[in-house]
């Protein structure tokens, strides 16, 4: 299992995808940063009006009025990023193209029947894949906040709670590690580039919707699905005042669908032809 | 006997479609084993069943004598249909990844295996911009990397240009000769298969029609005066009074002439003045390809 890993590490250190996901990542957040204070001179030209939603008028300490972006807040915006799904959408593609890529370019042939068996091979992949994801998320957030400090300066900064950021970052990777192993899943079944990305992003991005309805459909039965949709949950989940059973709901159903997903996926990769 | 594969019965299935149709095939220690078979006859789905890659439906698989497959196809290298590398990563970098996966310590021996198959200069070069001869002999490459004692090769010198395939060629010779390696290999470039080959098995519509030494094929393609009699006893002791001694009987009823072909008229006099019958009397022979072709059933794609 160690060489398996190894190997798997080494691929992943030679990605280049990686890197690409994480500049998009990047690009993304200026992107809201700078929506943000586009809104912001809109509204001070006098051009129009920006609605923010029962934010108070806040004073900064010189008696100015807080711009927009120093009210929203960095943490917000790190909120914004994950709950999202921009960075689900990232890891998904990530994911996407490092499993199936090795079926397309065939070289899962050069290790299966090697010595190693099938399960440990899947796991292999799966175990980097949960490294990827969690280093995915973290980097997401730190970038946001270094952009959030290049934009708002020290205050900005100096506003973030860091203990809920903690909880709030940790969570958010818990959340993303089961997502990956989920895209996994849809990867080892389909084992086609196009077909694994663009299902992957369909679950990432409107599986959330799927669940709303389904939620307003069945609303006289007092079940919620959503309530038991790692996605739904991900974006619900705040960035502070957490209460123990967000959490513990939070970790159970990511657990829950990352085992779903290791064992499927498993018993896939026992059972399936190589091609 | 030692026999590095055999096969008893194996057979896969898609759907209602047999891809291969209880096969048996035995492949002997330090043989070239050529598997020829038209498009879609079933080779690469049968040697992806030895690989490991797929799971026979029906039968069995032995491969060193033993049924413990997961422990002896550590000694197999593959290199079924298209070599199996990373295409933004280099030809190095791309055995690094294998030699951490198979737990090979000697991180030298990447080189020296990459200088066997001539590929020890291409530096940076990613393999998506390899030539197709680069990117085969990366996956013989791969497929050597565990020290195999036997090889199965799919299609290795397909769309390979001529000193390509010269150069797979010379390859697998010298892993034959000099390490002692059995190779499985299909091709549809018949001729040159016959030049290394020292076995060969046809395989039509997923079912083995035969398997036979290369020795046998030469005296199959040899060329011959064929007679049909009804004593072949008589027949013979006439053609040795004739003092022609180069001949055999391969069926009841039919013998091969390989001597005196310029005049085959004379040996039907002579068998018929004897008080044979002789019922057919035909030039026969041809070159490999044309054999395989009547072999696999028509002139169509081998």
């Amino acid at each position: 299992m160690l060489n398996l890993l190894s190997g798997e590490f080494y691929k992943f250190k030679k990605s280049r995808s990686f890197g690409f996901c994480l500049l998009s990542a990047a690009a993304l957040a200026a992107l809201l940063y700078i929506s943000l204070l586009l809104l912001e001179n809109i509204q001070q030209s006098g051009q129009g009006v920006v609605i923010t939603g029962g934010m108070e008028e806040s004073l900064d300490g010189n008696g100015e009025p807080l711009s927009l972006l120093q009210r929203i807040g960095v943490a917000d915006i790190v909120q914004q990023m994950l709950n999202s799904h921009f960075s689900g959408f990232i890891v998904s593609v990530f994911v996407s193209i490092f499993v199936i890529g090795e079926f397309t370019d065939g070289a899962v042939k050069n290790i299966v029947g090697k010595g190693h068996s099938r399960e440990a091979i899947y796991l292999s992949k799966l175990l980097m894949v949960v490294f990827a994801a969690a280093l995915m998320t973290w980097l997401v957030i730190a970038i946001t906040l270094c952009l959030g400090f290049f934009f708002l300066g020290m205050e900005g900064i100096n506003a973030i709670n860091w203990k809920d950021m903690a909880v709030f970052a940790a969570m958010q990777a818990v959340f993303e590690i089961s997502l990956a192993g989920l895209v996994m899943l849809l990867g080892e079944l389909t084992r086609s580039l196009a077909a694994g990305i663009s299902i992957s992003i369909g679950v990432a991005v409107f599986s959330s919707v799927l669940t709303e309805g389904l939620d307003l459909a069945f609303h006289n039965l007092g079940f919620e699905l959503s309530g038991y949709w790692v996605l739904d949950l991900q974006a619900r989940f705040p960035t502070g005042d957490f209460g123990r059973e967000t959490i513990l709901r939070g970790l159970l159903v990511s657990l829950g669908w990352f085992l779903f997903a290791a064992l499927a996926g498993t018993l896939h990769f026992r059972k399936a032809d190589i091609k | 006997m030692d026999y590095v594969l055999r096969t008893e019965g194996v057979s896969k299935q898609y759907g209602k479609h047999k891809v291969v149709d209880n096969v048996s095939m035995h492949v002997r220690k330090g043989d070239i084993y050529g598997f020829i078979g038209k498009n879609g006859a079933g080779k690469t789905t049968f040697m992806r069943m030895v690989s490991g890659l797929a799971a026979p439906a029906e039968g069995t698989i032995e491969l060193f004598g033993s049924q413990e497959l997961e422990q002896q196809r550590v000694r197999i290298g593959s290199l079924i249909e298209k070599p199996g590398a990373f295409g933004n990563m280099t030809a190095r970098e791309n055995m690094e990844v294998v030699r951490r996966k198979l737990g090979i310590t000697e991180k030298t021996a990447i080189d020296g295996i990459l200088e066997f198959v001539h590929l020890s200069q291409t530096g940076k070069k990613k393999v998506k911009h390899f030539s197709m001869g680069m990117k085969q002999r990366l996956g013989i490459a791969i497929a050597l990397f565990s020290n195999p004692d036997f090889l199965i090769l799919d299609e290795p010198i397909n769309g390979l240009d001529p000193a390509g395939i010269k150069e797979v060629r010379d390859l697998l010779l010298k892993l034959n000769q000099e390490r002692q390696i059995t190779i499985l290999i299909s091709s549809h470039i018949l001729g040159e298969l016959s030049k290394i080959a020292t076995r060969y098995g046809i395989i039509k519509d997923g079912a083995l029609v035969e398997e036979f030494d290369a020795q046998e094929l030469e005296v199959r393609c040899k060329r011959c005066q064929k007679v049909v009699v009804d004593d072949t006893g008589r027949a013979a002791a006439i053609l040795e009074g004739c003092n022609i001694t180069s001949y055999d009987v391969p069926e009841p009823g039919v013998l091969r002439i390989f001597e005196n072909l310029e005049e085959p008229w004379k040996i039907n006099q002579e068998l018929i003045s004897g008080g044979v019958k002789v019922s057919e009397s035909y030039l026969s022979g041809q070159d490999l390809e044309g054999y395989f072709m009547e072999l696999l059933g028509g002139g169509e794609h081998a």
